[in-house]
């Protein structure tokens, strides 16, 4: 991370504002913590141009620019604008993961509209909860700045727009400030400010739930942004410097975007529902377990700011929702553990491992270390040990990617599900995975080999190619006509339907299928397992079964997930 | 003044009696407990006719009431009057009674108007910090507001398909153009 233009060392206001700083924080409670803020006044940051301030939730940060302070006349305000900032990293959002919901529970209503209006609308619900508690409980005058900000404004005679206008009455009735101090005459109809008393009622009522209000604020306000934009207005928080949770949910400079994706995403709350007003049962459980499909998952991290490509965010999504599932991956008994046992040494050179040079043992046959002439590296050979040693089975999955298939792209596929379950297991238990997602002979990919890099694993595993449907039998071939005597055993995984037959199909060199398969279950050593979506019996599958490959089938995608578990339970038990 | 907690106790331990005993009689004990004079035949009347959840919500709100600290309280009756027969008939609109007992928030609600009934604060808390918490947990006032909020949607939708009828209509030339 590069390190952050600051402040001129004798910039007044910077000193000035630092000495607010405890009371800011005291604000909210005596055990507040948070890094100091940062007071840019030299090579402001581009997102920050034009902005009072503004807040990273990655690293709990708040960025203050000094310039657009003085220009709008806020130095005074310094306690203010402290405490709200303070207020968006320890009420609302607080988090990423709540910033993120905030952003889900606003689209529900206001998707239609332009994707900048999203975060705004976010942005005007945090700042009213904040202001508000500020200015009722913690005795911060936060109305000062919005007079402040209104006199400027009506001094450049630039007309309000709608959003704000209303935003300011929800204020106004919020802290009973007389009429018009922040509302120009005339600007509202009595309507418009009946929905402005309906919204302070709104943020009274779910200051302790805010999530659960978020939807409701979106409806009422809905029309007045619809209006902002018939009109062409500016976004209101941004032309008055306040859109300071507008990049709150980007990745810190020179960080990867898929390193700034919040957790627990894929889950719906049902907070952002909002409350039902239904009567609901005493046992009623919260949430009801319903989830985001893909597509959804992206556009919601793209709300945030995050610029991701669709492999990353699918393969994210996948791993998420197979993390509650993770059993333990199979493995077998070895009859004894080796330990390493130091025998001698021999020469280090250009090329080795650098972790494998011995430097003091270099050291001890000459003061002067020349590579390749007195570096030397530890030789190791086995000693055998008492207690038996588990190793985990490798997994060798093919994920049938057909066209009949869900694209696990834009819908939830069990296939690709239940396959980056048992990846994952996989991988966790130290095992080596290769991964084929297969269409037919010629729309295929694999990892080509057995690999331990769980991104590209999970990436291929949530590939889609679609077409016809033929099991890659040349792939199968070559994987096990390679295979070392001394390698792993592995089990061998297949998931599809009734497009698993394909394998018995003869490959591009006119060899029976059947013949490949039972090659490929010998060399394998750890067994296969076919998981179809097919009824209870498969008869054109029987000879595949004969063979020794073990079938689970499911009526329907969903079971796939209960086969992940009972795959260690029945095979390896 | 008693603190909250206390009273969230008080609750919590409220014997079978509060819950399914005769409710007249506990309210007319209660009433004239800490008013020193009999319920008043409006008051009567009303508990005569509430249905069963009213019923629940008199009945705990009787042992909030019968705390041992809130009985020298000495409330004005028309306050009184008022809670037994406005107040709890609108919770029991809102909530089952017995989401006193499940739901911590309707036991502090309840704690809380019971207080403001008889003129009490919980201890510690400004008039304005006490006001504030029971309108946050106030669930009749959420409902209301809610339900408010709700009835914006026909309009939210109606002014999203104005806005998108008028996206399609400006860009119709556009494409003839091309």
């Amino acid at each position: 991370m590069t390190a952050a233009p600051a402040a001129r060392p004798d910039d007044p206001l910077a000193v000035a504002w630092r000495a607010e700083w405890p009371k800011a924080l005291a604000a909210w409670s005596a055990y507040t913590l948070l890094r100091d803020p940062r007071v840019f006044s030299v090579d402001i940051p581009d997102t920050m141009k034009g902005q009072l301030a503004c807040i990273r939730l990655t690293d709990h940060v708040i960025l203050l620019n000094a310039d657009e302070i003085r220009a709008r006349g806020l130095e005074a305000h310094g306690l203010a604008i402290l405490a709200h900032e303070i207020g968006h990293h320890v009420y609302v959002p607080g988090n990423l993961t709540d910033h993120a919901r905030h952003i889900a529970a606003m689209r529900r209503i206001l998707s239609e509209l332009p994707a900048r209006v999203i975060p705004l609308a976010a942005n005007l619900y945090a700042d009213l909860l904040i202001n508000d508690r500020l200015q009722r409980r913690s005795g911060v005058d936060i109305a000062a700045v919005y007079v402040r900000l209104t006199e400027s404004r009506r001094q450049s005679g630039q007309p309000p727009g709608a959003v704000w206008s209303v935003y300011c009455r929800i204020m106004e009735y919020l802290w009973r400030l007389p009429d018009h101090t922040l509302v120009d005459p005339g600007v509202l109809d009595a309507e418009a400010d009946g929905d402005a008393l309906l919204c302070s009622e709104l943020i009274r009522a779910f200051v302790g739930d805010w999530l659960r209000g978020a939807r409701r604020f979106a409806t009422v306000m809905c029309r007045y942004f619809v209006a902002d934009e018939t009109a062409q207005y500016d976004d209101p928080l941004t032309a008055s410097g306040l859109a300071d949770t507008r990049t709150a949910g980007q990745p810190l400079p020179g960080q990867a975007g898929r390193d700034a994706i919040p957790d627990g995403l894929v889950d719906l709350d049902d907070a952002e529902l909002g409350d039902d007003l239904t009567p609901q049962p005493a046992n009623r459980k919260s949430s009801g377990g319903q989830t985001r499909t893909p597509f959804e998952y992206g556009q919601l991290l793209r709300a945030l700011g995050l610029d991701l490509d669709e492999h990353e965010i699918t393969r994210r999504y996948y791993r998420e929702r197979a993390l509650p599932h993770l059993i333990p991956f199979p493995s077998r008994r070895h009859p004894r553990a080796d330990e390493p046992l130091p025998e001698g040494e021999e020469p280090w050179a250009f090329g080795d491992s650098m972790e494998t040079l011995d430097v003091f043992g270099s050291l001890m046959r000459s003061p002067h270390i020349i590579p390749g002439v007195t570096t030397v590296q530890r030789t190791y050979g086995e000693s055998v040990g008492w207690d038996p040693a588990r190793k985990p089975l490798d997994l060798d999955i093919y994920v049938d990617c057909s066209g009949s298939m869900p694209d696990p792209r834009r819908e939830l596929s069990y296939l690709a599900l239940a396959g980056t379950i048992l990846a994952l297991a996989a991988w966790r238990a130290g095992a080596r995975v290769q991964a084929t997602v297969w269409s037919d002979a010629q729309g295929f990919d694999t990892t080509h080999g057995f690999i331990r890099d769980e991104a590209r694993i999970l990436g291929l595993i949530t590939g889609y190619i679609s077409g016809g449907t033929a099991f890659p039998l040349h792939v199968l071939r070559d994987t096990y006509a390679a295979r070392k005597p001394d390698a792993p055993p592995t089990h061998i995984v297949v998931i599809s339907d009734d497009g698993a037959d394909t394998m018995l199909q003869a490959d591009e060199r006119g060899r029976p299928g059947l013949e490949l398969c039972r090659e490929a279950l010998r060399s394998a050593r750890g067994g296969g397992t076919l998981v179809l979506n097919l009824p209870t019996t498969w008869p054109s599958g029987q000879p595949l079964v004969d063979l020794g490959f073990g079938l689970h089938c499911v009526t329907d995608w969903a079971a796939l997930v209960g086969f992940a578990r009972a795959f260690v339970r029945q095979t390896f038990t | 003044m008693i603190p909250l907690a206390e009273l969230l106790r008080w609750v919590a331990e409220m014997p079978a009696p509060f819950r399914n005993g005769d409710v007249a009689a506990i309210v007319g004990d209660v009433y004239e407990g800490l008013t020193q004079s009999p319920p008043t035949p409006e008051l009567l009347g009303a508990i005569e006719v509430a249905g069963p959840e009213q019923l629940g919500w008199c009945a705990r709100a009787c042992h909030v009431l019968w705390h041992p600290q809130l009985r020298d309280a000495k409330p004005a009756t028309a306050r009184l009057d008022r809670f037994f027969v406005e107040e709890l008939a609108e919770l029991a609109s809102a909530s089952p009674p017995d989401e006193v007992d499940r739901v911590p928030e309707r036991a502090e609600e309840l704690v809380r108007r019971g207080l403001r009934a008889v003129g009490v604060r919980p201890a510690g808390e400004t008039e304005a910090q006490s006001e504030d918490r029971l309108r946050q947990v106030d669930s009749v006032e959420r409902r209301r507001v809610l339900a408010e909020a709700e009835g914006r949607e026909r309009r939210a939708r109606e002014s999203k398909e104005a806005l998108a009828q008028k996206a399609a209509e400006e860009a119709v030339p556009k494409v003839g153009r091309e």
